[in-house]
C-alpha cells in the first residue's frame, strides 16, 4: 500500500502546485453550461428538462479533455520506468493512475455539479439522483479515461486520437447515467439503472486497468 | 553503502538482435557478465548503445535472443537487479530537489553526493550537474548490483568525471556489474573492464 499512497501524495502535490491545472475543467463547465443556459433562451421550464443531461455532458467531455495528464508526464520523464525498475508493475501503475485521475480530476467536476444545477433551476431530488449516478460512474469514467491517457503516451498529439477511441466507450454510462438520474426521482433506491451504472464501472474497472498497463509497456518500449 | 554486495549478479544476452523502424542495429550479440566489472559500451551516435542497454535493462524486448539475470544462480526479473540512468535524468519541474529524493527513496545518499545544500531548490532550476547528481543519488539508494548507465559523463566537469569513476570504482569492488554507454570512456585502474564497440550493420 506505500507505493499507491507515496504516488497518490506525490500526485496531489504536483496539483496542487500545477498553477490551477487541475481546475480547468471545472472552468470548461462553467463556460459549457452557462453558454447552454444562454443558447436555450434562460425559459426555466425547458432549462430544467434539460439541465441533468447538459451537466452529465459537461462532465464527460471536461474528462476527456485532461485525459492527457493521467500519465503523460510520467512517460515523458521516465517515472514510468524507473518505478517499474524499482518493482512498481506496470498494472499496479495503471491502478495507481486510475484513482489518482478519479480523485483529482474528476470528483472536483462531480461535487461542482449541485452549484449548476442553480442555474438551470433543478430540483432537491433531481440533484441527489443525478450526484448519487455521478458517483457510481465515476469508477468507469475514471478507467475509460486512464486507458486513453495511457494510449495517448508520451506524444501529447496523439490525444485527440484517443479520445476518438474512448468516448463511444463511454456512450453507455451516459444513456444510463442520465436514466438513472431521472428515473431516481421516482423509483429512488430502487432505480435499476443505478445498478446498471454499478455494473458498467466495474466492468470498465475490469477491462481498462490491464489495458492501460499493456498501453504503458508498449510506450515505454 | 560501503557494506558488500554479498550477492553475485550476472548479465547474459543471448544472439539478440535489436531492430529499430527498418533498420537491423545489432544482430546475433551474445554477451555473457558474470565477474564485477566495468563494460564500456561505445561507438557513434545512431548505432545502437540506447537501444542495446535499455534491452539489457529489461525495459524493451529484443526483435530476437533472449535476456537473462541472475542473482545468486536463480534467473530473476530485471527489476529485482537493474538500476537505470537515462542520458538526461529529470525530476518532476515543480518538485523541490529534497521532495523528489524522498519519493525515490535517496534522501540518504544526498549527503554523499554533496546535495544537501540544494535541497530546497526545484528541480527544474538545478544545473546539469546537479541534476546527474540527484540522479546518481537514487541510482546508489536502489541498492542494486547491475547498474547500466547511458551517458553518465556527458555535460559534466572534471570534478563531476571524478566522481562518477569513483562511483563506478566502489561500486564494481563491493561485487556489483556495470555497463556504461560513453564516448569518451575513462580509465579505472585497478578494476576489471572490458569494451564493447558497436559499429553498425
Amino acid at each position: 500500500m506505500s507505493v499507491w499512497r507515496k504516488i497518490l501524495m506525490r500526485d496531489l502535490r504536483l496539483a496542487a502546485r500545477s498553477g490551477g491545472a487541475w481546475a480547468y475543467g471545472l472552468v470548461f463547465m462553467a463556460l459549457f453550461l452557462t453558454l447552454c443556459a444562454f443558447a436555450l433562451g434562460g425559459e426555466m421550464s425547458g432549462l430544467r428538462r434539460l439541465g441533468v443531461p447538459l451537466i452529465w455532458l459537461s462532465v464527460l467531455l471536461a474528462a476527456l479533455m485532461s485525459v492527457d495528464r493521467v500519465f503523460g508526464d510520467d512517460l515523458r520523464d521516465g517515472t514510468v520506468e524507473q518505478l517499474w525498475l524499482s518493482g512498481t508493475s506496470y498494472l499496479t501503475q495503471a491502478a495507481v493512475g486510475t484513482v489518482s485521475f478519479g480523485l483529482i480530476r474528476l470528483l472536483p467536476l462531480i461535487l461542482s455539479a449541485p452549484l449548476w444545477s442553480l442555474l438551470y433551476g433543478l430540483t432537491a431530488q433531481q440533484v441527489t439522483g443525478m450526484i448519487i449516478a455521478l458517483l457510481l460512474a465515476l469508477p468507469g469514467l475514471a478507467a475509460f479515461g486512464a486507458l486513453a491517457g495511457a494510449l495517448t503516451g508520451a506524444r501529447g498529439k496523439g490525444g485527440f486520437l484517443s479520445i476518438f477511441l474512448v468516448a463511444p466507450l463511454l456512450a453507455p454510462i451516459l444513456i444510463f447515467g442520465v436514466m438513472a438520474a431521472e428515473n431516481f426521482i421516482a423509483d429512488g433506491w430502487a432505480t435499476t439503472e443505478l445498478r446498471v451504472l454499478a455494473g458498467l464501472s466495474l466492468l470498465s474497472l475490469a477491462v481498462s486497468i490491464p489495458a492501460s498497463a499493456a498501453a504503458l509497456f508498449a510506450n515505454v518500449e | 553503502m560501503g557494506d558488500p554486495v554479498t550477492a553475485t549478479v550476472s548479465l547474459r544476452l543471448d544472439d539478440i538482435s535489436i531492430v529499430r523502424g527498418d533498420r537491423t542495429l545489432i544482430s546475433a550479440l551474445s554477451i555473457y557478465l558474470d565477474r564485477p566489472q566495468v563494460l564500456w559500451v561505445e561507438g557513434g551516435n545512431g548505432v545502437g548503445k540506447t537501444s542495446l542497454l535499455r534491452t539489457c535493462a529489461g525495459l524493451s524486448k529484443p526483435e530476437a535472443g533472449q535476456v537473462s539475470w541472475q542473482l545468486n544462480e536463480q534467473t530473476v526479473t530485471a527489476p529485482e537487479v537493474v538500476a537505470w540512468l537515462p542520458t538526461e535524468p529529470q525530476g518532476k519541474p515543480t518538485l523541490n530537489l529534497g521532495e523528489d529524493a524522498t519519493f525515490w527513496g535517496a534522501s540518504q545518499a544526498l549527503e554523499t553526493l554533496e546535495l544537501l545544500d540544494h535541497v530546497k531548490t526545484p528541480t527544474e532550476r538545478l544545473s546539469t550537474g546537479q541534476s546527474k547528481r540527484l540522479a546518481l543519488a537514487k541510482l546508489i539508494a536502489s541498492d542494486k548490483p547491475l547498474w547500466i548507465l547511458d551517458e553518465p559523463l556527458a555535460g559534466l566537469d572534471a570534478e563531476g568525471r571524478e566522481r562518477v569513476a569513483g562511483l563506478l570504482r566502489d561500486h564494481v569492488r563491493r561485487g556489483g556489474i556495470a555497463l556504461v554507454a560513453s564516448h569518451a570512456p575513462i580509465h579505472l585502474p585497478e578494476i576489471h573492464q572490458q569494451r564493447l564497440r558497436l559499429s553498425g550493420t
